[in-house]
């Protein structure tokens, strides 16, 4: 291996993309911002969902808990409520969550208070299943309302999902809108498509281009040419993605992280020449440029929904479960879990750096592997 | 991966026969069951421009990227200034400057950062880089432009930048690929001055080309045709082996044309006669002799000519009499 011509490389890529403004945004401001914008699409809770509230509640005397509940219910930022009363059939109710007007429905029975007074009340919720994520943040919000009510005496609540039968029974400890847990994957998933998809055009660029004969009757090896295109890749676009990315993280959408940040910068680094060497390996095999993005999209995709960023793999179909295994992201969201939420410290996350590291070799050999073999 | 870490100025030539510059044995390449090239010998001696012909899909940019090292030829063996091209590719490269048909440089480097660019890769000593890069813009008049986008040149321009950057490490051998097709002929003659100006000092060229005018500037031609390669020679030689003669044009009346053939087969002059649309042409041994006698010969027996003069043989008679153009059977299925 010549050093100076792997410096060569990484200084034309430079100087060619310095001369490309449009790739100077999509490679180094691009992945913040979308991590950015991600993370204020999650931010906070999901608000004003519109639901609708049936109070048949009779009350007691002057007693009507089904108001009260009602007033509590309008106070939620989560929660858009319109009120009834006591004139709309649930069937009707139901009806209008069908035609996607309402998320929810709330029906207070006549005999709410009075049961209530007695200390065992039910109500009757209805959540919209055919969206998830507002289902359960609807019905959770409703289930943290009525636990105030809770030392009058208890009230049970049972959301019924509507339209969707595998939702289950939804538990009120869900909180899809904690942000922390999302980021390690989300994170991931930025960094592996900017190099990925970025490396995957490299060489296959300069085999349309023209440029890869001028390049091959050059003493230039191939693994010196990958080697300077993986290191531009990693050293520029990289490191910038990395820091501005896990800047955006902790200053503007204010995520702690628990663990050690150096060992979190150090696992993102590690994948993302694992990313490169992957996008890279994409370039030697394609054809065109337009081959190699399709690969990469589509490597990109299996990789979010089977990495178990989304998904967990102790419950996927055990004819998958391998492919999970030999995803670099796999680890990556493992360790970064264990690093940025739980505070692990380098032992826990020990095993997930070192599959990254045998991706990453494996990666490169492969890559000057077929590129030999693609000179023909 | 160590035996690319050598420095190929200290690797020793394998056999050592300091005048052929090219040297192949039985060079053959098959893509599946098409042989693209088939058992080809060659042999381009040290300051030589060796010009190569061929019709279309004859093989001869096949040819030339196996003398590269683009593609690996799957039968014999292949010596690049000295060194075998298999077993010593980066010491064999180092030795040879390669201007592809295309353009393929970098469109959004400057032309002096794509010459130093090359030149790092070639490892040209970092203290002549300067001096070598300003000589070869020099030679191609493009010093004044060193600072320009090379994507903003204009073709002949990008084409000089090309040949200035096959340049640049000084190489001993020179690949062209049609190094003038697309281009004026005003530019063509000055791409000939380089090309024997860099002869001069001493460089081997190998070119393909399908102009005759260029081709008959070479010193040695080598005539290519499905795979094979025909024939070696001087472009006389070529025009002398191929035709066999010199040759002379004939007109006569149509009414005299079969009698003037019947005359002209038992004309000792004559060694041999084609019929071409209104004209008879005569190959010949002493073309001005011909002219002097058969018209008085032709006369006294009764069938004036019309016209008769001595023609010269081109290149391009030489390349449609050789080039058959029957089915390629080369495919075998």
């Amino acid at each position: 291996m010549n050093t100076e011509r792997i410096y060569l490389v990484i200084k034309k890529e430079i100087t060619l993309l310095f001369r490309s403004k449009g790739l100077i945004f999509t490679t180094l401001v691009l992945p913040c911002l979308i991590t950015l914008i991600v993370g204020f699409a999650f931010t906070g809770n999901i608000k004003n969902v519109p639901i609708i509230v049936i109070n048949e509640d009779k009350g007691h005397g002057d007693l009507n808990y089904g108001l009260v509940l009602t007033n509590q219910l309008e106070r939620s930022d989560q929660l858009d409520v319109k009120y009834f009363g006591n004139w709309l059939p649930i069937q009707n109710g139901i009806d209008l969550i069908r035609n996607g007007k309402y998320s929810a429905l709330v029906f207070i029975p006549q005999d709410f208070t009075n049961r209530l007074l007695l200390g065992k009340a039910y109500i009757q919720v209805y959540v919209d299943g055919s969206d998830p994520v507002v289902g359960y943040t609807s019905s959770s919000a409703i289930v943290t309302v009525v636990s105030q009510l809770g030392s009058k005496g208890a009230v049970y609540v049972s959301p019924d999902f509507l339209f969707n039968t595998n939702v289950g029974v939804a538990s009120s400890s869900i909180q899809l809108n904690q942000l922390r847990f999302v980021i390690p994957g989300q994170v991931g998933v930025t960094i592996a498509a900017s190099l990925t998809a970025l490396s995957a055009s490299t060489i296959v660029a300069e085999r349309e281009r023209g440029s890869f004969e001028q390049l091959l009757v050059s003493p230039i090896s191939g693994a010196e040419l990958l080697m300077g295109k993986i290191l531009y890749h990693v050293l520029l676009v990289g490191l910038v993605n990395i820091v501005s990315i896990l800047f955006v993280v902790i200053v503007f959408l204010d995520v702690q992280i628990v663990g050690n940040l150096m060992l979190v910068f150090l696992m993102l680094f590690l994948y993302a020449i694992a990313s490169t060497g992957f996008g890279v390996l994409i370039s030697v095999i394609s054809k065109s440029q337009i081959e190699a993005a399709e690969i990469a999209i589509f490597s990109l995709t299996i990789q979010v929904w089977l990495s178990g960023i989304v998904y967990p793999i102790r419950s996927m179909p055990l004819l998958l479960r391998p492919v999970a295994y030999a995803l670099p992201l796999t680890y990556l969201g493992d360790g970064l879990r264990a690093l940025m939420i739980r505070g692990s410290d380098f032992a826990t996350v020990q095993n997930d750096f070192i599959a990254i590291i045998i991706y990453t070799v494996v990666m490169y050999a492969l890559a000057v592997h077929f590129f030999s073999k693609r000179i023909d | 991966m160590t035996n690319q870490s050598l420095d190929p100025s200290q690797v020793s030539p394998v056999v050592s026969t300091p005048e052929s510059m090219i040297l192949t044995k039985d060079m053959t390449i098959q893509f599946g069951e098409f042989v693209a090239v088939d058992h080809v010998n060659l042999d381009v001696k040290r300051g030589e421009i060796f010009g190569f012909l061929g019709p279309n899909g004859a093989g001869k940019t096949t040819t030339e990227r196996m003398l590269c090292g683009l593609l690996t030829p799957t039968d014999g063996s292949i010596q690049v200034a000295g060194y075998d091209m298999v077993k010593q590719p980066e010491a064999a490269k180092t030795h040879l400057g390669y201007m592809p048909q295309k353009f393929s440089l970098y469109d959004d480097l400057k032309i002096w950062e794509n010459l130093e660019f090359f030149c790092g890769l070639y490892q040209v000593p970092k203290k002549d880089r300067e001096q070598r890069i300003t000589a070869k813009l020099e030679l191609m008049q493009l010093l004044e432009f060193k600072n320009r986008i090379t994507g903003n040149l204009s073709g002949g321009m990008k084409q000089r930048v090309s040949l200035a950057t096959a340049l640049v490490h000084e190489p001993p051998l020179l690949f062209l690929d049609e190094p003038t097709a697309g281009v004026d002929p005003a530019l063509r003659q000055v791409f000939w001055t380089y090309f024997r100006k860099i002869k001069q000092s001493g460089v081997t060229i190998f070119v393909n080309t399908h102009y005759m005018d260029e081709a008959i500037q070479c010193d040695r031609l080598g005539l290519m045709n499905r795979g094979r390669l025909l024939m070696v020679d001087t472009p006389d030689g070529l025009k002398q082996r191929v035709i066999g003669g010199q040759a002379v044009d004939l007109w006569v009346s149509p009414s005299n044309s079969a009698k003037t053939l019947e005359f002209l087969k038992n004309y000792p002059l004559v060694k041999k006669v084609e019929p071409t649309g209104d004209k008879f042409r005569l190959i010949v041994t002493d073309s001005d002799e011909v002219v002097l006698e058969l018209p008085e010969m032709l006369d006294k027996a009764e069938m004036r000519p019309l016209r008769i003069r001595p023609v010269d043989i081109t290149l391009d008679d030489v390349f449609v009499k050789l080039i058959d153009t029957g089915p390629d059977t080369r495919r075998i299925e």
